[in-house]
């Protein structure tokens, strides 16, 4: 009786487990790398024979990246990174900041101002065969200066347009309504779509089966899951020694990590801190140094109309002296900041002095200047807000709040959602009770190598942030981005910066390290490294033997 | 019974109508998703350049009417941030969310099966303990808790299964396991309560007096009576895994409907989070519909008293 009864259960338990089974019986997937390909801990090279190098470009390069966002190819979208792989851009920076030909040769602009001619690289080839031309260059400015393009850089260039010509196949010109020097900074961000291809197979087409002249070529895009590229073997620049490049969206980063271990992928972006730590110390990963490090900063709005505190100058300058930069390297990020950095600007950026400093840690003079200030009695309305979102920000913002308790100055840390912090920091309103004025905005993004275009928005007063409303500070961005001479723009540039520093409308924290995490598989990053990763895939050597 | 049907749809058609404006007035209260789009480049005049590129500059009572009128037709609009239909991300992610779903269903309704009437017919027994100690660890233990356990002992530290994705049959192992982990002790619970109610019953006693055999006994007059309440709830969980589980589907990579619901709430894609909330109201309310009517023909007593 026992064992009929017992029979029933024992089939159920193996129909189930016969399913789960198969699931787990071998399957196929050209995208997804085999469990421990690249095992960090796995044979000793020694043991095995190697096979021999192929020629050309052999293997591939797995990214396990946070999010794909706009997952679009098109650059009049917001663009995704993929398109700094697949497409040249007309310029380009180098590690100072300074304009780099790409596409573009050469270039100048006239005595006027108002003309801009781009003599265009004679022998670069799209992925399809076809020669790329000034035609391909009005093409895709002519497109990418529409108000149809939602990618920001296009403003900049329809804002000033007035007319774009062919001068033969090989020479571009751009009018511009007034002189604007600074469009050098649209232009490094303008990648160059080929003409005729889109033409032929319109515009939905070209968005799923897109063609460029960059080191790598499109191959498949799985949404929410995969980006596929593979090496471009006649690219006029730079082969890649890795055939193909595999980007894998993880949104977990537990499971990012978990791939990096098991050899699934081979870079794993968007680590925390501890865990880049721990995985660099404890488990011997290699980090890479990729991009402009992160500038934590902060920022005060409306501090010409408030009558809360931070409308003192002194008050400010007292929050910046109260934080212990140094301390905050040391211990919160463990090494891998430094302090200072300013907004937008880093040791590198477009115009940064080497003799910049942040302000040091000294709590004493911070404490005399709220005194001066007659902190807390001299302000009828006290409440200081500084508002943050979920994530790491919270964690910031206790650090700093936990210092300016330390000289006696009350901040009230507040946690909102992330669309209506947008809201109050990227919409401008300074009218005194505002929600956003007198209050403090944090913000952490990475730094850039020219920000002309940034600063107007943190230092003008027109500037969306809410901070500026100061004429010198306008007249100083107007003479350093008007100018025509490239050196002395530099330094009217370098000029601005400094006088905005004294305002205290913005204060830098610190400088992050902008660390990836990259296995054995993966040799030296040799080129690009100071834009993004997938400018800089190309560049990317095989390990040395 | 006809009227009946007519009115339970026309019922079902305003409650549509009362989760469509709904569903407008929740999305866009929750705020305005340009505020996550825009850059620190970004000047006031690209700001509304943007919001007229998305259709966001027009009143809501507009954007209502652009709304309903793309349904009628069957649009639920393009997403902000993919910039491409919504409808094309549901289907694209639909179809994962089931191949996951469905596997997970079917092996924890049949480990539930088997494990509750065990349990049942063996009360008090080691089984019994086992199957309460299973029960107990399934409902107390954090979802993602569970996940990265399993990924770090089958993945990192095993070897025997890839960490993340959906490529291959290995890649179902993990994420349809923990799914099977949380779905069991719900259900494996329910039969167990009702196989030890039914066993108390009078007609399993005069079975057994009659000399039935035990496993003719629970089998084939004690499980048939059992299945009754779970047989329900198990309605229920397979129409709730139309949405994914998103824990699942975060950690372990999977392109599903879970991972899309909460990436486009997160970012405001109000055409997604229309279409996703609109597909499972319609579904739900389609169920309770084919639910009633079937009521009604079982249970003479519903289908008389609504005449």
């Amino acid at each position: 009786m026992r064992k009929k009864f017992v029979i029933p259960v024992v089939l159920l338990f193996v129909a189930a487990f016969a399913l789960l089974t198969a699931c787990g019986s071998k399957g196929s997937n050209t995208d997804q790398p085999p469990v421990s390909e690249n095992n960090n801990t796995g044979n000793n090279a020694a043991d095995v024979e190697e096979p021999p190098e192929p020629e050309g470009p052999s293997g591939t390069i797995y990214i396990a990246s946070t999010d794909f966002s706009y997952e679009s190819t098109d650059p009049i979208f917001y663009e995704s990174l993929w398109g700094f792989a697949m497409y040249d851009p007309l310029l380009t920076f180098d590690e100072n900041g300074d304009f780099m030909g790409m596409v573009a040769e050469s270039w100048e602009l006239s005595d006027d101002g108002n003309t801009w001619t781009f003599k265009i690289r004679k022998g670069i080839k799209f992925h399809n065969g076809d020669p790329l031309t000034a035609h391909d260059v009005k093409f895709t400015v002519d497109r990418f200066a529409t108000e149809e393009s939602t990618n920001p850089w296009s403003q900049y260039l329809w804002n000033n347009l007035n007319y774009t010509e062919v001068v033969d196949d090989y020479t571009f010109r751009y009018h511009t309504n007034t002189p604007e020097p600074t469009l050098l900074v649209p232009f490094a961000w303008t990648r160059i779509l080929p003409k005729k291809y889109f033409e032929e197979v319109g515009q939905e087409e070209f968005r799923r089966n897109p063609i460029g002249s960059g080191p790598w070529k499109f191959v498949e895009h799985v949404p929410e899951t995969s980006f596929k590229l593979e090496a471009n073997t006649e690219h006029w620049y730079q082969v890649p020694e890795f055939q193909y490049v595999v980007d894998l969206q993880v949104p977990e980063e537990m499971t990012r990590i978990s791939m990096l271990r098991t050899g699934e992928v081979d870079i794993a972006l968007g680590i925390s801190t501890d865990r880049l730590v721990e995985l660099r110390d404890k488990e011997g990963f290699r980090t890479v140094e990729i991009g402009d490090p992160v500038i934590w900063s902060i920022s005060f709005p409306g501090t010409w109309v408030t009558d809360k505190p931070t409308g003192d100058i002194r008050v400010r300058q007292a929050m910046s002296l109260a934080i212990n930069r140094q301390e905050i390297c040391d211990t919160f990020y463990q090494g891998l900041a430094k302090p200072g950095g300013r907004w937008y600007m880093h040791p590198g950026s477009y115009g940064w002095d080497p003799s910049w400093q942040p302000d040091p840690y000294d709590p004493e003079r911070a404490r005399q200047l709220l005194a001066e200030a007659g902190y807390p009695d001299a302000f009828a309305d006290k409440t200081i807000i500084y508002y943050t979102t979920e994530g790491p920000g919270v964690d910031q913002a206790l650090l700093l709040q936990g210092y300016w308790a330390d000289i006696g100055l009350d901040v009230k840390v507040e946690i909102i959602d992330s669309v209506q912090w947008g809201g109050m920091f990227f919409v401008r309103n300074t009218e005194p009770d505002a929600p956003n004025v007198g209050n403090i905005f944090s913000w952490s993004f990475s730094s850039t190598p020219n920000s002309v275009y940034h600063s107007a928005n943190m230092y003008t007063s027109t500037g969306v942030h809410s901070t500026g409303n100061d004429p010198v500070a306008d007249e100083l961005y107007f003479k350093a981005t008007t100018e025509r001479d490239f050196d002395k723009a530099r330094q009217y540039w370098t000029e601005f910066r400094e006088y905005v520093e004294t305002l205290y409308y913005n204060v830098g924290i610190v400088m992050i390290d902008p660390l990836i995490l990259v296995s054995d598989k993966l040799g030296e990053f040799t080129t690009f490294k100071n834009l993004y990763l997938y400018d800089a895939l190309a560049g990317i050597k095989k390990p040395k033997k | 019974m006809s009227r009946y049907i007519v009115i339970r749809i026309l019922q079902a058609f305003l409650a549509l109508i009362g989760i469509t404006v709904l569903v407008f007035i929740l999305v866009r209260a929750s705020g305005d998703p340009t505020h996550l789009i825009i850059t620190p480049t970004s000047t006031p005049e690209e700001i509304a350049n943007l919001k007229k590129q998305l259709g966001l500059d027009k009143s809501y009572p507009e954007q209502f009417v652009v709304f309903v009128s793309g349904l009628v037709r069957g649009e639920f609009g393009d997403s902000i941030i993919k910039r491409k239909p919504a409808a094309e991300m549901i289907k694209e992610a639909l179809p994962n969310t089931i191949k996951l779903g469905l596997p997970a269903f079917f092996i924890a309704m049949a480990l539930a099966l088997g494990l509750g009437v065990l349990a049942a017919a063996r009360r008090d027994s080691i089984y019994d303990a086992g199957v309460k100690l299973i029960a107990v660890l399934g409902q107390a233990l954090p979802g993602f808790w569970v996940a990265i356990m399993a990924m770090l002992l089958f993945s990192v530290r095993l070897r025997l299964l890839p960490v993340a994705g959906a490529g291959t049959l290995k890649h179902y192992v993990l994420p349809v396991g923990t799914m099977v982990f949380f779905l069991l002790p719900g259900m494996m619970r329910l039969v167990r309560s009702s196989m030890l109610d039914v066993l108390d019953a009078e007609y399993i006693r005069l079975a057994r007096i009659k000399g039935l055999s035990e496993a003719k006994i629970i089998w084939k007059h004690a499980l048939r009576n059992a299945l009754i309440g779970p047989l329900t709830t198990a309605g229920m969980i397979f129409a709730s895994l139309i949405t994914g589980a998103v824990i699942t589907e975060i950690i372990f990579n999977w392109p599903g409907m879970g991972r899309l619901l909460v990436e486009a709430v997160t970012a405001r894609d109000f055409p997604v989070v229309q279409a996703i909330t609109m597909l499972v109201a319609a579904m739900d309310l389609g169920m309770n519909i084919v639910v009633d009517i079937a009521y009604a023909f079982v249970d003479p007593q519903i289908r008389h008293q609504k005449s």
